[in-house]
């Protein structure tokens, strides 16, 4: 999940501008570049690689300032970490 | 000198307006010229830069380029009632008319479509329109960037799209239009990202199915995406499909890896160009026939055409749109919009609009187009300018582009007024402008003695202090008050529950708590440390109120436009609102706060209210 979130941020912000694997406490905004609608386009393309509804997560996306928000955002909708936290 | 032409083009009731990039002078000429195909919605207002600058680096390679606005959007005009219509075929026949124009004015002998997003989708569908009516003169090469694969993808992508930011910020969609009863008015159509689509274009939309063609849209079809090819593909797995199909009509078609399309979208001046993929661009079209190479018979000069009047039907007010060039070196440009009568000036301001932050000057969502063709109808003379390093105007040396507020900006605003006093022969201006460009209309009335109305509508930062100082104050706020909002409390516990058993949820609300206390207390320290740095700032927002005072005492009329809740507004109202409140008590100051919408007014009915209002205030008031 992390990888794929910073690999999907590297291609918004500029894989020559940011170093891999991206610092959690990273500013989307400030630090990497990404605007509202980068936002918008990055949440869109998370939620078609892990076949979510995106729009179900309204108070996590009312929040994403860093890139540790955006990785919370994705595990807590990913369906297949629900099911494993379930089984724990 | 700007090098490219300004001009309208197709029909004469309504006509599509664009930019003709003639060859170089001094570079060999080539029989193909290129048109330009940008996609539609908010993605087109962000790829105006990248476009711009590949039809320059077309034309510095010999190569004539013609890029527009599809009918109906950006500078482009159409009638209301045509609007109302299907839209799919106008855009279509939009490409073919700049065919056309290309091959009537640059005198080119073989064409060339580039098209992005649902731009490429549309270009390959009248490339085979092309094919099919004149088969002789069809299209030779086709680009492809980032296609849309079908209609159908674009209109479910722009609605996730429009979902997932109407989640992120809810308290600006909620003002729409309503029936009698109060009820949010149903509509066949459906809006996304500040972009309108109509249920009959919707359904031509959902029609448009790259992989149905049978016809050979063009000898050459390039595919460019930032997706590496997929395991024992040519190209990823979703264009693989697509680019099948093409090798089938008989078109040598390839794909090419590049990226750069996603960071065209990086906040101001961060943004990229997509420079790799215009190289790319015009390495595969050198790599064409070498005929192409031969030039053309004889260099036709491409002067630019008068200006064209726009007269909409009986229901609209017709208006004169001329775009202009101005400054001392006529770097400068925009388009300038005036009633058809004769009106007499004295007395009455011209208008200058003021581009915001990285747009052009169709404003947010076009709403600065509307405003001056309505404001027109009152009589207004109004010019909405790029500034320095935006939409077409060029930056001065050494200067970057994309900079919401370029050093020359208040010169700029000075020469848009100098423009218009020998045009049309005004001596005071009205300056208006939306987030940045509301900033720099708030400066200007501070500044300028010639200003006598200012229409600052959602100001960014009053440009007063720093940006980043201005986000964490406003993030503390709002956190602050969540944190006493009983109903976030209550919307986190229910999240946390779910269907986990009581400890498990337990655990869970606490982390969520903590989380949100640490939270706020890193971002009010932050606030804390930064406030002293922003007092010894030049202008600082301590400045603010004595300012508007300046401007109301010179008889300057202001009025203060804000979506209620904004940021840059709400700043100075918490912190300097009992100066704020006593603005109210000055005959020239006139606040109105919208509810219900938010920065750039993302809902129709949002931008139609904020016309209706200040077109209102301008007839009490001027």
């Amino acid at each position: 999940m992390e990888e794929r979130i910073h690999s999907i941020l590297a291609a918004y912000a500029g894989a020559e501008a940011v170093c891999l694997p991206l610092n959690r406490s990273l500013q989307l905004r400030a630090d990497l570049g990404i605007e509202s609608f980068s936002l918008v386009s990055i949440v869109v393309r998370l939620s078609d690689e892990l076949g979510i509804d995106p729009a179900k997560a309204e108070l996590e996306l009312q929040r994403l300032e860093t890139v540790a928000d955006l990785i919370a955002l994705g595990e807590a909708l990913s369906p297949t970490l629900g099911e494993d936290s379930k089984a724990g | 000198m700007n090098q490219a032409i300004p001009l309208h083009f197709g029909s004469p009731a309504s006509p599509a307006f664009g930019w003709m990039h003639p060859p170089r002078e001094g570079a060999r000429q080539s029989a193909m010229g290129v048109v330009v195909c940008n996609t539609l919605g908010n993605e087109s207002l962000r790829l105006h830069g990248s476009l711009r600058h590949l039809a320059e680096r077309l034309a510095g390679a010999g190569i004539a380029a013609l890029r527009f606005d599809y009918r109906g959007t950006g500078d482009s005009y159409d009638a209301r009632e045509k609007l109302a219509g299907e839209q799919v075929s106008v855009w279509r026949e939009d490409i073919r008319a700049a065919i056309r124009e290309l091959r009537a004015r640059a005198g080119v002998s073989r064409i060339g479509l580039f098209g992005v997003r649902l731009g490429a989708t549309l270009a390959l569908a009248a490339a085979a329109q092309e094919a099919e009516s004149e088969p002789g003169v069809a299209v030779e090469s086709l680009i492809l960037w980032e296609p849309c694969l079908s209609g159908k993808d674009f209109i479910s992508e722009s609605r996730r799209q429009h979902r997932v930011f109407e989640s992120m910020f809810p308290q600006g969609f909620t003002l729409n239009r309503r029936d009698v009863a109060g009820q949010p008015v149903a509509t066949t159509g459906m809006e996304a990202m500040g972009f309108s689509m109509n249920g009959l274009t919707l359904e031509a939309l959902g029609k448009l199915e790259p992989l149905a063609f049978a016809t050979k849209s063009a000898s050459r079809i390039l595919l460019i995406g930032a997706a590496a090819p997929g395991a024992g593909l040519k190209a990823p797995r979703a264009a693989q499909a697509l680019l099948d199909r093409l090798d089938g009509t008989g078109a040598r078609a390839e794909y090419r890896q590049c990226a750069g399309f996603q960071a065209i979208f990086r906040h101001l001046q961060k943004s990229d160009i997509a420079g790799s993929v215009h190289d790319l661009v015009l390495k595969w079209l050198d790599g064409s026939s070498t005929a192409s190479r031969d030039g053309v018979a004889g260099h036709r000069e491409i002067s630019a055409p008068a200006p064209r009047m726009i007269s909409p039907g009986a229901l609209e007010w017709p208006f004169l749109e001329t775009p202009v060039f101005f400054g001392p070196d006529q770097e400068l440009f925009g388009i300038l919009t005036t009633p058809v009568a004769p009106v007499d000036r004295d007395g009455l301001p011209a208008v200058i609009i003021v581009n915001a932050g990285v747009g052009t000057r169709i404003g947010p969502h076009r709403l600065y187009v509307e405003m001056a063709r309505r404001w027109a109808s009152l009589g207004f003379a109004v010019l909405r300018a790029d500034l320095a390093g935006s939409g077409d105007s060029r930056a001065p040396e050494g200067q970057s582009e994309c900079d919401p507020y370029p050093p020359s900006a208040l010169a700029d605003i000075a020469r848009a007024m100098d423009f218009l006093e020998s045009r049309v022969g005004s001596r005071r201006f009205i300056v208006a402008g939306i987030c940045s460009g509301a900033d720099l209309a708030f400066r200007a009335a501070a500044e300028n003695d010639r200003v006598a109305c200012s229409l600052v509508i959602n100001p960014r930062s009053f440009h007063a202090y720093n940006f980043p100082d201005l986000e964490l104050h406003v993030r503390a706020l709002r956190s602050r008050s969540q944190v006493r909002d009983r109903e976030q409390w209550l919307k986190l516990v229910r999240m946390a529950v779910g269907d986990q058993g009581p400890g498990v949820a337990l655990r869970k609300c606490l982390a969520i708590g903590a989380s949100v206390l640490h939270r706020l207390a890193r971002k009010l320290g932050a606030a804390l440390r930064n406030r002293g740095s922003r007092a010894s700032a030049s202008f600082s927002v301590r400045d603010i109120p004595r300012a508007f005072h300046d401007a109301l005492a010179r008889g300057t009329r202001i009025l203060l436009f804000v979506s209620r809740g904004d940021p840059g507004v709400e700043y100075v109202d918490h912190y300097l609102g009992r100066e704020m409140r006593a603005l109210g008590r000055h005959p020239g100051f006139r606040r109105i706060d919208l509810d219900g919408t938010d920065h750039l007014f993302t809902l129709q009915y949002a931008r139609e209210q904020v016309i209706e209002r200040i077109t209102a205030y301008l007839r009490e008031s001027l």
